[in-house]
């Protein structure tokens, strides 16, 4: 196998830094564990459980220009935010849990999805490589496993490590992306072989199953069962959990500016807002905090696999940890399941078993 | 700088100052131009919003003048104009806008040479300052908020340590299951709002207890500190749809609830009360250790007047043991006081630090049982008051705007605090204007549901000696 030892990581961090490369890992930030751009190897932290930030705050920043304008008499000029020449830098993230990395995978599908493709988000993620690490523990809120996905999933990883008893990392390259960005530096790699540190993989959820999840909310009939208003009554629409998700992906498009100039900015939005579906007219279609709070379930596990073909939750728990009044949304996958088990309901219109990839049009991950 | 001229904009009312106005132009009486009017109907039209949406398009001051105290066409716009402008120059003040950049004054339609030289004065005190850049600055790309200055909040992970011991349940716990078996077996409520242990996480969450079988998941311990109140006002229609609820409150959520009174977001009888005697709440779950320690109290806890409940319909079980000796009584209040004393530029500097964090996610306004609009300022888009970008101006207009409307109502229940993903000290602003409230018209929110808050009164003897 190849390995990276702890040395040669350092090595490895100067030398991407000194390539010009914008170094993004895991670093603490007033105690906490955050992913952000680093200047020097000794600011990454590997024995964190999981940032509080996902990595799409990289590919698909919280706000972001469009366009320019600007109105004069003589008309409307619109100008391209590119026109200045490349804004995004070229960016290696180093140590991204596999969850991360999914929630990555996930967003491409949207962003791609039919054709329509996404440039922005396209060149950051084009630009992007991901390093992922696989983990070596997990935390009470940590739930991969029970959708699919383990502490060593490689979905959306350009490069997987895992860590050896020895402290050293075993590399794997995953994409041809992964092995261009490893070839740039052999010398830091040397081949080798030890033992790798046992993972130790979250419990999976008791009496959760997505499948079944997926069966029971593909039935109309269930859209407005009364699990709904029971669970999530308590919800309190802060939205907190749609921007640590690392798949929630809704935006908004904004004019800011003065009445002569401004910029077009695309900006998070979130489906718990209670704004979010209301009509120029005043009707909203999503009246209660319940039933946006159900939208984000049957996004994660109904919207998702059906139209993208792609894992709408990977388990990283975030959404778990941030929730003010504690709402579980593996507690729901525990309910949803018993109730799809009470009560069969028709196959499956989604996700077919024989399609396990979970990203479609995976090639476009490569560097173009 | 010799040749500066400030831009000033100045809300004058269409009865007096801009007659006055009107006047002295016809009188052709020389004085500056800088001066941009905008006629308003009255004062009490303006809104502080105005103030800060007019130093965001480029202004270097504002002028706002209306009719003398008595001479108001709508009787009494002016007065309540000025309970307004008494806690928005604290609010501007205290974030660090030098008073200079502000100024309010009365002038009536006869008085053409105090407007001519009101008009000078400020000129000249303005242009003294020089230009508004640290606000205009604030419009620079280069100072949105980025993700190296976040600092979190500590709550990451969810729920009491795993190796803390579980805490004791308050004595009154049989009681209070107790009177909520009554209450929804007689049918008088149909809801009981309390708190309850999650299902997987060792945290205590908000629960509703729909059926009487169910009364045994209420509990009541230190970890309670979520303000439930917020689940009352008519925007909580999920709530709403239960049906008539009974809610535990503790002294402090109380006071919360009587500010819905007052606002008539919810009426006394739709409502029942479970009063809960309370010896403090430990201000964020994941901090206990076994014991209420305290240094773990929730800000709010510190100095309690209301142990036991001021309004309820049943108070259940007795007075527990005082809130143990904080070790900084007014911790708050030594803090706001040490802004105080610091120049406006290095109050603006301290507030400017911590609202480039602001992610613009609107917790705070979530978790406030006060915030209950149907539509939010925020949400406003044509004009739009507010940007929704994550960026300093929008940030700072945010906070603002926020701070305004809670003036005189905030309870201090510390929620926005408690939420607030990057950290920002809310408290601190709502403390500042809760003080003003006290010193300038001796009113406390969240006791007395049958006071009138300060800013839905006026009384001509308030204060004018900020006013020119």
């Amino acid at each position: 196998m190849m390995l990276l030892t702890r040395h040669n990581l350092d090595q490895w961090v100067e030398a991407l830094l000194g390539a010009g490369l914008r170094v993004v890992g895991t670093t603490m930030q007033a105690g906490q564990p955050v992913y952000a751009a680093v200047t020097r190897p000794s600011a990454l932290d590997f024995s964190q459980v999981i940032p509080r930030n996902s990595l799409k705050d990289f590919v698909f920043p919280q706000t972001e220009p469009v366009m320019l304008y600007s109105i004069r008499k003589a008309g409307i000029e619109v100008k391209d935010v590119k026109a200045d020449g490349p804004r995004v830098p070229d960016t290696v993230v180093l140590g991204a849990r596999p969850c991360d990395a999914a929630g990555m995978a996930a967003l491409q599908s949207v962003f791609t999805w039919q054709g329509e493709d996404d440039p922005l988000f396209l060149e950051r993620r084009e630009r992007t490589t991901v390093v992922t690490l696989a983990c070596v523990r997990g935390d009470r809120s940590c739930f991969c496993t029970s959708v699919g996905l383990s502490p060593d999933a490689s979905v959306g990883s350009d490069v997987l490590l895992r860590e050896t008893v020895g402290g050293n990392f075993a590399v794997e390259a995953v994409t041809d992306k992964g092995s261009r960005l490893l070839a740039c530096w052999p010398q830091c790699f040397e081949q080798g072989a030890e033992p790798l540190r046992p993972l130790d993989p979250p419990p999976v959820i008791e009496r959760s199953d997505v499948e079944k999840i997926l069966a029971w909310l593909s039935d109309p009939s269930h859209y407005n069962h009364d699990v709904w208003s029971v669970h999530a009554a308590t919800c309190l629409g802060c939205g907190a959990c749609t921007y640590v998700c690392p798949t929630c992906h809704c935006f908004d498009l904004t004019d800011e500016g003065s009445a002569y100039e401004g910029e077009r900015r695309k900006n998070w939005d979130a489906c718990q807002f209670d704004h979010f579906t209301a009509h120029a007219g005043g009707h909203n279609p999503r009246p209660l905090q319940s039933q946006r709070w159900r939208n984000r379930f049957m996004c994660k596990f109904h919207f998702y696999p059906t139209k993208f073909s792609a894992k709408g939750c990977v388990g990283c728990g975030r959404c778990i940890r941030v929730c003010y009044v504690g709402l579980d949304i593996a507690e729901m996958m525990e309910k949803v399941t018993g109730l799809a088990e009470a009560n069969p309901s028709r196959q499956p219109s989604g996700l077919s078993r024989e399609d396990p990839s979970p990203l479609k049009g995976e090639g476009r991950a490569g560097v173009s | 700088m010799s040749n500066f001229e400030p831009k000033i904009v100045g809300f004058v009312c269409n009865w007096c100052t801009y007659a006055g106005a009107d006047l002295a132009g016809v009188a052709r009486t020389q004085y500056r131009p800088n001066v941009r009017v905008v006629r308003v109907p009255c004062t009490g039209r303006v809104d502080p919003l105005f103030i800060i949406k007019a130093f965001e398009n480029g202004a270097d001051g504002v002028l706002v003048s209306g009719c003398h105290p008595g001479d108001c066409h709508y009787i009494a716009g002016n007065l309540h104009a000025k309970r307004r402008w008494m806690f928005f120059k604290e609010l501007t003040d205290f974030v660090g806008i030098e008073p200079e950049r502000i100024h309010y004054a009365w002038v009536s339609a006869s008085e053409a040479n105090k407007w001519a030289k009101l008009v000078d004065e400020i000129t000249e005190t303005i242009r003294a300052r020089g230009p508004f850049s640290k606000y205009r600055s604030l419009k620079d790309p280069s100072s949105n908020g980025a993700h190296d200055t976040l600092i979190w909040n500590e709550a990451w992970q969810p729920g009491i340590p795993e190796e803390a011991p579980l805490p004791e349940e308050a004595p009154l716990v049989p009681a209070l299951r107790e009177k909520a078996r009554e209450l929804l077996e007689s049918g008088d409520v149909q809801v009981v709002i309390g708190y309850g242990w999650a299902k997987r996480q060792r945290r205590v969450v908000p629960v509703f207890i729909t059926r009487p079988e169910d009364v045994s998941r209420l509990l009541f311990n230190p970890l309670c500190v979520n303000n439930l109140a917020v689940y009352l006002p008519r925007k909580q229609q999920d709530v709403a749809k239960l049906g008539r609820p009974a809610i535990v409150a503790k002294g402090c959520d109380v006071k919360t609830i009587v500010v819905l009174l007052q606002e008539e977001q919810i009426a006394r009888n739709g409502v029942v009360i479970l009063g809960v005697p309370c010896a403090g709440v430990i201000y964020r779950q994941e901090l206990w250790q076994g014991k209420l320690a305290p240094d773990l109290l929730a800000p709010k806890c510190l100095r309690c007047d209301v142990q036991t409940p001021h309004l309820a319909d049943h108070v259940v079980g007795d007075l527990p043991a005082p809130v143990p000796e904080p070790h900084s009584p007014s911790e708050v209040q030594r803090q706001i006081e040490a802004l105080d004393q610091r120049t406006p530029d290095e109050r603006w500097n301290f507030w400017r630090e911590h609202f480039e964090r602001c992610i613009k996610c609107y917790a705070c306004s979530q978790v406030c049982p006060l915030c209950y609009c149907d539509r939010c300022i925020t949400e406003k888009n044509n004009p739009q008051w507010v940007e929704t970008s994550a960026h300093l101006q929008g940030n700072l207009s945010w906070n603002l705007v926020r701070a305004i409307h809670l003036a005189g109502r905030c309870t201090f229940c510390g929620e926005c605090d408690r939420v607030c993903p990057v950290n920002i000290p809310l408290n601190l602003i709502n403390r500042k204007l809760g003080m003003v409230s006290e010193e300038s018209f001796g009113y406390r929110s969240g006791y007395d549901e049958k006071a009138h808050p300060p800013m839905v009164v006026y009384d001509p003897g308030d204060k004018e000696n900020f006013i020119r």
